[in-house]
């Protein structure tokens, strides 16, 4: 379980963050939705510890603080939004290694555990290929097997379905309806929303302006196209 | 031979031992050549297409031309009444060989490992994690710095409107932009992968995940015949 209170951010004097909390049960999809600028990369950015505001984090029981943050990062896989930031390595091996490979694991269980990530986005033939001669839709699997190596309890993806053609979109889609993990998917795509993610978040200038369920969202035409959600 | 860190010891002694190779030893130079190609087809390369694409260092090897007008020594010809001096074309012919050759084995040593065992070849080398880490970065993101200079430069060539040809002071100035907004992307873009390393548990130290292989008996005793034989080439006598 995900809990946030009274989480408070600025970029300098820039207020990026106000006053945000929220609550996101076990297993539960939740879509995070707003304009450009309203939050949601740097919320993410905050789940596992890489920006720290005022406020409270608790993922799984464990306060988000400076003792428990190499545990709380083994517990949330943040996903970027461009694939080419979070695929460093010279292969698709080494970087679905990474994180394993950080958590001090023995090196027979993370090869398991980079096989069955691997699986579980259907890229084992990837395996020591470099990231850079692969597809945007094949960078996406493996920046998403990147984490799941990490066997976290909270996926946090960040505009997932950016950019990928309609194939590679629904591959996608249908890959992390799968997936058991619980999610917080920020993203623009509402059509994606209304298929994978039950629950929605709006945010807009730091703030959360709906939480509830995406019908209900979705229905509401007038709310949409206050937070600039439609055209 | 199969070990990473043997083979680029190799290619990096043959390198060294080029280099000592004394001006005009044409013969020596044939052995340096011979040893190299018979590395090549024990490889299972084509000498012939490595050989051909190592000509692309010849353009560098002009900045030895002057030598030819600058070396004291008897005259070998004359062109357009310039003496080209013996000893100074014999240095340009030496370093124009060395510099092809020296390339060949370049080629060679890329083409047998590829990126990742390139990198771990110089890991087994002992090169320090730091530097090794930073050579990794490098390699991994000189073709999305690539990808995004050409995107800019289409981007570019789109906008480039005008009836006639840019001058070359234009295309200076918009090289220059294009250099300094590619740099700032870079910065940027190292700040959001520094954040995708964090936030996988990095902390700061390289860890990999196994002690690289050894070398069998026969790979030293190859690397050491190998040397036996560029000393003899390179003998003072």
């Amino acid at each position: 379980m995900v809990t946030i209170e009274e989480l408070c951010f600025s970029y300098g004097s820039r207020e990026v963050l106000r006053r945000v909390g929220f609550t996101v049960q076990p297993g539960a999809k939740v879509g995070l939705l707003g304009p450009n600028g309203a939050g949601k990369s740097s919320l993410l950015l905050h789940l596992n510890g890489i920006l720290q505001g005022r406020g409270n984090i608790v993922i799984d029981g464990l306060v988000l603080n400076a003792a428990n943050l190499g545990r709380i990062r083994q517990k949330v896989g943040l996903v970027f939004q461009d694939p080419d930031d979070q695929l460093f390595c010279p292969t698709v091996f080494e970087d679905v290694a990474y994180g394993p490979l950080y958590a001090g694991l023995p090196a027979v269980e993370v090869e398991q555990r980079v096989e069955r990530a691997l699986a579980a986005v259907g890229m084992q033939q990837a395996r020591e290929r470099s990231p850079h001669q692969l597809s945007g839709g094949e960078k996406r699997r493996v920046a998403l097997a990147t984490v799941l190596s990490m066997q976290p309890s909270l996926l946090a993806l960040d505009e997932p379905t950016n950019g990928l053609d309609p194939r590679a979109r629904r591959s996608l889609i249908e890959l992390l309806r799968l997936l058991p993990n619980t999610m917080l998917v920020a993203t623009h795509d509402l059509a994606m929303l209304e298929e994978l993610l039950p629950e929605a978040i709006v945010m807009n200038e730091g703030r959360i302006v709906y939480q509830g369920t995406t019908a209900a969202l979705l229905a509401d035409k007038e709310l949409l196209e206050r937070h600039g959600l439609t055209a | 031979m199969k070990h990473p860190g043997l083979t680029l010891a190799l290619t990096f002694t043959y390198l060294i031992w080029l280099g000592c190779l004394p001006v005009g030893q044409w013969e020596r130079l044939a052995g340096f050549a011979l040893l190299l190609w018979i590395g090549m087809l024990a490889a299972a390369r084509n000498p012939l297409r490595l050989a051909a694409r190592a000509l692309g260092v010849t353009p560098f090897s002009v900045a030895a031309l002057p030598l030819i007008f600058t070396v004291p020594g008897p005259a070998w010809t004359y062109l357009a009444g310039h003496p080209l001096s013996q000893p100074g074309c014999e240095r340009f012919l030496t370093i124009l060989l060395r510099a092809w050759l020296g390339a060949q084995a370049a080629w060679l040593a890329v083409s047998l490992l590829g990126r990742p065992r390139l990198l771990l070849a110089l890991s087994q080398l002992g090169l320090p994690p730091l530097l090794l880490s930073i050579v990794t970065l490098m390699m991994r993101y000189l073709d999305v710095l690539h990808a995004e200079l050409i995107r800019m430069n289409r981007a570019r060539l789109a906008r480039s409107a005008g009836d006639r040809p840019p001058s070359w002071w234009w295309r200076a100035v918009k090289i220059g932009q294009t250099a300094g907004c590619l740099l700032v992307r870079s910065l940027d873009r190292g700040d959001r992968v520094y954040l995708a390393m964090k936030s996988r548990g990095y902390d700061g130290r390289e860890r990999r995940l196994s002690a690289p292989a050894r070398p069998s008996a026969r790979e030293w005793l190859l690397l050491m015949l190998a040397q036996l034989a560029m000393a003899m080439l390179c003998r003072p006598w």
